[in-house]
């Protein structure tokens, strides 16, 4: 199998300073790697502050990784010039939580949706044609491309983020969260939605979701992410009939209404330490630096 | 189940609000009957009513905007409708209690956490300050925040979410209420956080043997807390029964096209059942099932005739014509 | 970061300033039309008088010697000698400080005491009579000049009821019209501050949680709410001291009190160098302690800073 997404040691170091005044480095994302099969359904999950949404940032150098290599379709990104790193980002293309935020309240849909395109210079012609085809797939009427944003329902404004990410027929979509806002029957639109356009298009998918019972129900290999690192990556099947690391066993127990694993467990018997939450983001001390060309993380006293 | 007699019962509740001038229909006739040492699961979607009908029961329904407020609630057979402000306020957190969605948001931020435990106990019972002072340390030990002090001493700022949710559950229970009203408690938490004010609620239930009203979108979390489960579309309790039949055997369409329309791992591959269509205006007020217009089996009938919501069998009841009939998707 | 790493850090943001602002003053003053030589001389002074007095200031010489034995002897907390009084700028200032000290703290008091309760008043009764009149008077207060409002009140209860006396402040009732003059305007944007700020908490979700909890609505609104309203009202309100301490000039002059106000006045009329350069860096001194003392006191009600 071909991957199309390939990360190798992807560091990302946040920069903040802390209630003292001291300036440190937090590994947000700390080693990762793994690769995405064209045409795979990749599923990211974890807990709030667990670095999933830096990750996916990172992998689209919209926040380039602060060390470790990013292939995609076998280029390395961070090898790109501005030029040429544009021109591979229409091929990938990302989907948020938040369809209130992700549209600009003052355009049209139809205006949302041809800006990408008026970029590459398409005909209004061809452009509207195109329009108006994504939105019959994403089950959005073409007659109402003229109204605006607050006019549609937040299940249908996620759908025309879904079709505005398609306007550059991209062949990989990143989905962080983006069912996590809508109501569960809209939330079952959504999904089916985002399956049958994989299906019809052929798209590659990195499904980022903190709910691991919603990205097993979607995605053919599951990676769990916990402080900044990947604990545990496997098939879906293998993931949920032979969890290996700790963690992975913790969040599957805690799947409400029954849970996995643990034969016969729920999830109210399973106890953890509060202070997780705390020390989510772990200070990187500076006898940690392992390559050449990781930076410096000692204190910087200001 | 709980006692025989239920120490709250709703019936036919209705909540209209002035909404840009328009009337909004917020309850169509709400009927729940909630007992003592019990968990009853309220899950509906966003807009559906549910806080609504939980801040009825304690009286803080915003007065302005409020055009019409009729039906019945009572509380130990003593409508709580007709009594004055000062009235409702002494059964505020001290029989009913309440938490909320975001701890972070609900509890003062100018506060420590033992001030705000401290006032509620000293309103309702009495106590002065020390006495007030070792109720509290008592509480958060009793919620699992610890005994020496620390939290009690603290802002809210200073604890993580899990915590907070923690402080609020203790708020809430300080003056030993016979019922606690919980929406949505652990929406705005991680699932491993979930899992533990879960439990907690659950151990806090069973030991004060408090009625418990569990507002949720979640189902699945529903189904792992409640005992009971009301099912409310449109501002209508279209179902209500225990929670292994509302699982095992739900009756109104409504309920069964919601089940179905949860992604779950063990049924991977098979398509979700979604629902065609938008939930009902707040401002209609259609004569016939509030959800006949998106309803897959609707006939004639249903766009006529309200159904009334009885019971079909032993303790489960469904305001469905055709509840009895079997149907398959 | 603890209190003394704090209090380093905003000394050490004054002393920049003091820099940049006794820099700026310096070469404003100069450049202005206006010599001393000629004010002190009069203006049929001879020109060889002229050089002897500009030889005495020190203005002959080359602008660059000037600065640096400026910024020398402020280095030196010295300020130099009146050009037209020949006292040293440090003592006159000192002797009209407590004056306009006390006219601000007055005028504070007076606009804090009328804006935050009847702004709380405002944002808890809204729309009702309390509401519109605070509205009225917050208008008026804005839209009329301290300067006729001080007249006004000179004519009414000075002259036409003379409770207060018209000149001087022998006694502290001559503080009292001034003051209030001085607070009113204050307490006009005090008050828009107060209500716009309690009607947010109010509107706040611990403002249910505290309802939930059957605590009576007052306790809900003078102990909940006003704590977490109060917040910005600090920082605004030194803002405004620190304004009344150096913006008293028009009240000091219809009252004819001699605070710093006019002092500074008469010091620019006079294009007194030192006394002016004097004057703005002690003004932008007492800002900046003013500043920090709101930000302490707002560290103390605020429990989200003190960590910091």
């Amino acid at each position: 199998m071909e991957a199309l997404i390939q990360c190798r040691n992807v560091v990302k170091v946040h920069r903040g300073r802390g209630l003292d005044g001291v300036t440190r480095g937090f590994k947000a994302v700390d080693d990762v790697s793994f690769f995405i099969e064209k045409s795979g359904n990749f599923g990211l999950v974890g807990e709030s502050g667990c670095g999933k949404t830096t990750l996916a940032r990172a992998i689209l150098y919209l926040d380039p990784p602060t060390s470790g290599k990013v292939f995609f379709d076998g280029v390395e990104l961070g090898g790109l010039r501005p030029r040429q790193l544009r021109a591979f980002r229409r091929r990938m293309q990302i989907v948020f939580q938040d369809p209130h935020s992700s549209l600009d309240p003052r355009m049209t849909v139809y205006d949302s949706l041809s800006e990408g395109l008026i970029n590459i210079g398409m005909e209004r012609a061809a452009r509207t044609k195109k329009i108006n085809r994504l939105l019959d797939l994403v089950g959005i009427s073409s007659a109402q491309s003229s109204r605006f944003p607050h006019e549609f329902s937040t299940g249908q404004r996620q759908r025309i983020v879904i079709a505005r990410a398609l306007t550059m027929d991209p062949e990989f979509l990143v989905l962080d969260e983006p069912v996590s806002n809508l109501d569960v029957s809209i939330q079952a639109q959504v999904i089916n939605l985002l399956l049958d356009i994989k299906e019809e298009l052929k798209l590659t998918y990195l499904f980022i979701s903190h709910d691991i019972n919603l990205v097993a129900y979607v995605c053919d290999r599951i990676a769990v992410m916990y402080r900044g690192k990947i604990v545990e990556e496997a098939s879906t099947e293998e993931l949920f009939s032979n969890p290996k690391n700790e963690y992975t066993r913790t969040l599957l127990a805690s799947v409400p209404g029954g849970g996995f694993g643990r034969s016969g467990a729920t999830a109210a018997d399973i106890v953890r330490d509060e202070s997780i939450k705390h020390t989510a983001r772990h200070v990187v001390s500076d006898t940690t630096s392992r390559t050449g060309n990781e930076p410096d993380m000692r204190e910087e006293p200001r | 189940m709980g006692a025989a007699e239920p120490l709250i019962v709703i019936e036919n509740l209705r909540v209209e609000f002035a909404q840009d001038g328009q009337r909004a229909i917020a309850l169509r006739g709400v009927d729940i009957s909630l007992y003592k040492n019990e968990v009853h699961g309220l899950v509906g979607e966003s807009g559906s009513g549910k806080t609504i009908t939980a801040m009825s029961i304690v009286g803080l329904l915003p007065r302005q905007a409020l055009k019409l407020l009729s039906g019945s609630i009572r509380y130990e057979g003593r409508e709580l409708l007709s009594r004055s402000e000062e009235e409702l306020r002494s059964y505020r957190g001290s029989k009913i209690a309440m938490i909320f969605q975001e701890p972070a948001k609900y509890l003062n931020p100018a506060f420590t956490v033992g001030e705000q435990i401290r006032e509620t106990i000293r309103e309702h019972m009495g106590l002065d300050r020390s006495q007030a002072n070792a109720r509290a340390r008592e509480l958060l030990a009793l919620v699992g925040l610890g005994n020496d002090g620390r939290v009690l001493a603290a802002y809210p700022h200073e604890l993580s979410s899990g915590m907070k949710q923690r402080a609020m559950i203790a708020i809430a229970i300080s003056c030993n209420p016979d019922f606690l009203i919980a929406d949505e408690p652990t929406t705005s938490l991680d699932v491993t956080l979930q899992a533990q004010i879960l439990k907690l609620l659950r151990t806090l239930k069973d030991m004060k043997k408090m009625g418990v009203l569990f507002i949720s979108h979640d189902l699945s979390v529903i189904k792992e807390i409640a005992d009971r489960v009301s099912v409310i579309y449109a501002g209508k309790i279209v179902e209500s029964t225990s929670v292994t039949r509302l699982f095992g055997h739900p009756m109104h369409p409504y309920t069964r096209l919601l089940l179905m329309s949860i992604p779950d791992a063990r049924r991977k591959g098979r398509r979700l059942a979604a629902i065609a269509g938008q939930v009902l205006d707040a401002r209609a007020d259609p004569q016939g099932c509030v959800f006949a217009p998106r309803c897959p089996m609707a006939r004639d009938l249903c766009f006529k005739e309200s159904p009334t919501f009885i019971a079909h069998e032993q303790d489960h009841m469904s305001a469905c014509h055709f509840a009895e009939e079997a149907w398959k998707l | 970061m603890n209190l003394v790493k704090y209090a380093a850090k905003r000394v050490l943001r004054l002393i920049i300033t003091l820099f940049i602002v006794s820099t700026i003053i310096f070469f404003v003053i100069r450049v202005i039309p206006g010599d001393p030589a000629l004010i002190i001389g009069g203006v049929d002074a001879k020109p060889a008088d002229l050089e002897a007095i500009r030889a005495r200031l020190g203005t002959d010489r080359p602008l660059s010697t000037q600065y640096a034995e400026f910024l020398w002897s402020i280095l030196h907390l010295d300020f130099g000698r009146s050009m037209i009084s020949d006292e040293p700028v440090t003592s006159l200032i000192l002797q009209r400080f407590p004056l306009t000290l006390a006219l601000a703290v007055l005028g504070l008091l007076i606009g804090i005491l009328i804006a935050v309760p009847l702004g709380v008043l405002s944002a808890v009764k809204r729309w009702s009579g309390w509401d519109y009149l605070g509205l009225v008077l917050s208008q008026l207060g804005m839209a009329i000049p301290s300067f006729w409002l001080g007249i006004l009140l000179l004519l009414v209860l000075a002259i036409r009821f003379p409770i207060f006396p018209l000149f001087g402040v022998d006694s502290g009732a001559g503080l009292v019209l001034p003051a209030l003059s001085l607070g009113l305007a204050r307490a006009a944007i005090l008050l828009r501050h107060t209500r716009a700020s309690m009607i947010e908490e109010l509107s706040k979700e611990y403002i249910v949680a505290a309802r939930a909890k059957g605590l009576p609505e007052t306790l809900i609104r003078y102990k909940h709410a006003l704590k977490n309203a109060l917040l910005p009202i600090i920082t605004i309100a030194g803002i405004e001291f620190g304004y009344m301490l150096g913006g008293a000039i028009i009240v000091e002059q219809v009252f004819s009190l001699p605070g710093l106000g006019r002092l500074f006045l008469y010091a620019i009329y006079q294009r007194d160098f030192p006394l002016i350069q004097g004057g703005v860096v002690f003004i932008a001194v007492i800002f900046s302690v003013v500043n920090f003392v709101a930000d302490m006191l707002y560290s103390i009600v605020n429990p989200k800073i003190r960590l910091e």
